[in-house]
């Protein structure tokens, strides 16, 4: 697929690469220009648009739309991504991204840390750190060069005290229930 | 896949491997694109006065450079994840720059002016949003800062020292850092090898 047998070119070029304002990464891809069904809920307090560009450069494989050696001057387009990589364009069942995480939304919603001053455990404060341009993007939760080594490439495991508790705080018992557990034992997030 | 694209991109790869002693790919700049000895505009037939001169010259630059700089101002490289506040292009990109970003002539060097030939498919143009950024100070303090950059002080290039030794000039990253503009052994007259992408994974620890 890479005939130069190199790695980061798949997804970063050297030299003429798109152009995304205000995200940069010198990205080699085309993007997908997919409309996605968002998440709503009830209890959803973030507006959630479509997917900002830092998501849509993961979109551009995992939603299907783009082959995956499509890149550079490679206007390959045989290889798609298929099986549980494959999200489509239906994002509603999917946990949302692309919604700005603030103190104001922390504040409304109560179960969530302060983005601006709580740690992300991992140097600095989780806006800093887990945040792109104030959003919730999927690289807020995985690391696409596998730096950590967990599972589907998340920055931290999904145990009890995991990654949803870096943003989410310990959630009270709710109509008899203890909300005790790892909260993928109920909640499921594709 | 597009069969052609796979072929000019795999010969040059092809060919070095049949021939490693072929002119074209040898080390050192004879017969590299940067070898302008044989251009109709060149009557010296001299390959280094295009870039560098003996005497006289320009005060702008170090390195005896020969050649007009560009006045352009650049857009440049942003990102929310970037630790580096970015600048214009300085020292060596700079030199680069005055050819690669389309504005100077090839041709205009030493005392010429004007000038027609330009650069073709390696115009990088002014605006560099979508090239690597270039011209900014690459410390340790910016590797700890960032977790998924080497030490420059301590990480090993793999070209006889360390990053900050070989690969960075008065502690910044810049097009040199990469290209060795002498050299095109490496093809795009990179500074090592990208197979396997070794030349990124010198500097990013990923
Ligand atoms: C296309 C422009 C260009 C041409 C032609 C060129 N040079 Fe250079 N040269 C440069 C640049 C740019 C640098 C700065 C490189 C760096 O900092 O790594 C440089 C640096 C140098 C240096 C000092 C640093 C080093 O790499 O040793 C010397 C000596 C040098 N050139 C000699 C030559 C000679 C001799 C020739 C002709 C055989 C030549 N150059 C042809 C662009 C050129
Ligand atoms: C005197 C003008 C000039 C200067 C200075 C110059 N270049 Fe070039 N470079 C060219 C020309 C002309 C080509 C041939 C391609 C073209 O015409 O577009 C070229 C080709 C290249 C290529 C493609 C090589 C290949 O054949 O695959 C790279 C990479 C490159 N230059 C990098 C640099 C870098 C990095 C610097 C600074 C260290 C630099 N150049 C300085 C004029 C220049
Ligand atoms: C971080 C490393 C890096 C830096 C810094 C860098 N380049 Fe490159 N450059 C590359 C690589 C790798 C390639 C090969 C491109 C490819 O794989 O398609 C390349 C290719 C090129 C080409 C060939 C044209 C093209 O579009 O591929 C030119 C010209 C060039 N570089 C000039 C420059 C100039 C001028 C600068 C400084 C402004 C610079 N480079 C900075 C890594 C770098
Ligand atoms: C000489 C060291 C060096 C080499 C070689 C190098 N890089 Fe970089 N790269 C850096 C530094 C330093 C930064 C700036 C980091 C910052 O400001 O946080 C950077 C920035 C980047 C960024 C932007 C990161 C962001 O947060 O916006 C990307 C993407 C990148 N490099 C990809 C590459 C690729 C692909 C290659 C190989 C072609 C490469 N780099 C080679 C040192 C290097």
């Amino acid at each position: 697929m890479s005939s130069r047998r190199e790695v980061c070119i798949v997804c970063h070029a050297s030299h003429k690469a798109q152009t995304v304002p205000g995200t940069g990464l010198i990205w080699g891809r085309p993007l997908t220009a997919a409309i996605f069904k968002t998440y709503s809920s009830k209890t959803l307090k973030a507006s959630v648009g479509q997917p900002s560009a830092s998501s849509k450069f993961c979109l551009s494989c995992h939603d299907g739309t783009i082959a995956v050696d499509r890149f550079g001057s490679n206007q390959g387009g045989m290889a798609f991504i298929s099986g549980s990589a494959k999200l489509g364009t239906d994002l509603s069942r999917v946990h949302p991204v692309s919604f700005v995480y603030d103190d104001a939304l922390a504040g409304a919603v109560k179960h969530l840390k302060l983005p601006s001053v709580e740690p992300s455990g991992f140097g600095s404060a989780i806006a800093k750190d887990l945040l792109r341009n104030g959003k919730v993007e999927c690289v807020s939760c995985h690391e696409p060069h596998n730096k950590t080594s967990n599972a589907a490439m998340l920055r931290r495991g999904l145990g009890e005290a995991g990654l949803c508790r870096i943003c989410h705080k310990a959630m009270p018992p709710t109509s008899g229930f203890s909300h005790a557990g790892k909260c993928g034992d109920c909640h499921s997030l594709h | 896949m597009n069969i052609k694209s796979c072929l000019t991109k795999a010969l040059p790869f092809v060919l070095l491997a049949a021939a490693p002693g072929l002119v074209l790919f040898g080390a050192g700049i004879r017969s590299t694109s940067h070898d302008f000895s044989g251009r109709s505009w060149n009557s010296s037939r001299e390959v280094c006065v295009v870039c560098h001169t003996p005497h006289s010259a320009k005060p702008s630059a170090s390195l005896l450079w020969n050649r007009d700089m560009t006045s352009a101002v650049f857009t440049l490289y942003q990102s929310p994840t970037i630790n580096h506040t970015p600048g214009q292009p300085d020292g060596a990109s700079k030199l680069c720059l005055s050819c690669h970003d389309g504005t100077i002539a090839i041709d205009r060097f030493g005392s010429r002016t004007g000038g027609t030939a330009y650069v073709g498919w390696t115009n990088l143009r002014t605006d560099l949003t979508d090239d690597h950024p270039v011209s900014f100070v690459y410390d340790s303090a910016m590797a700890a800062a960032a977790k998924t950059l080497k030490d420059p002080a301590v990480a090993n290039s793999g070209l006889g020292g360390t990053i900050s030794q070989d690969m960075l000039r008065d502690g910044k990253l810049q097009c040199v850092s990469c290209h060795n503009p002498h050299d095109n052994t490496n093809y795009f007259f990179l500074r090592k090898s990208n197979a396997g992408s070794a030349l990124c994974l010198t500097c990013h620890n990923l």
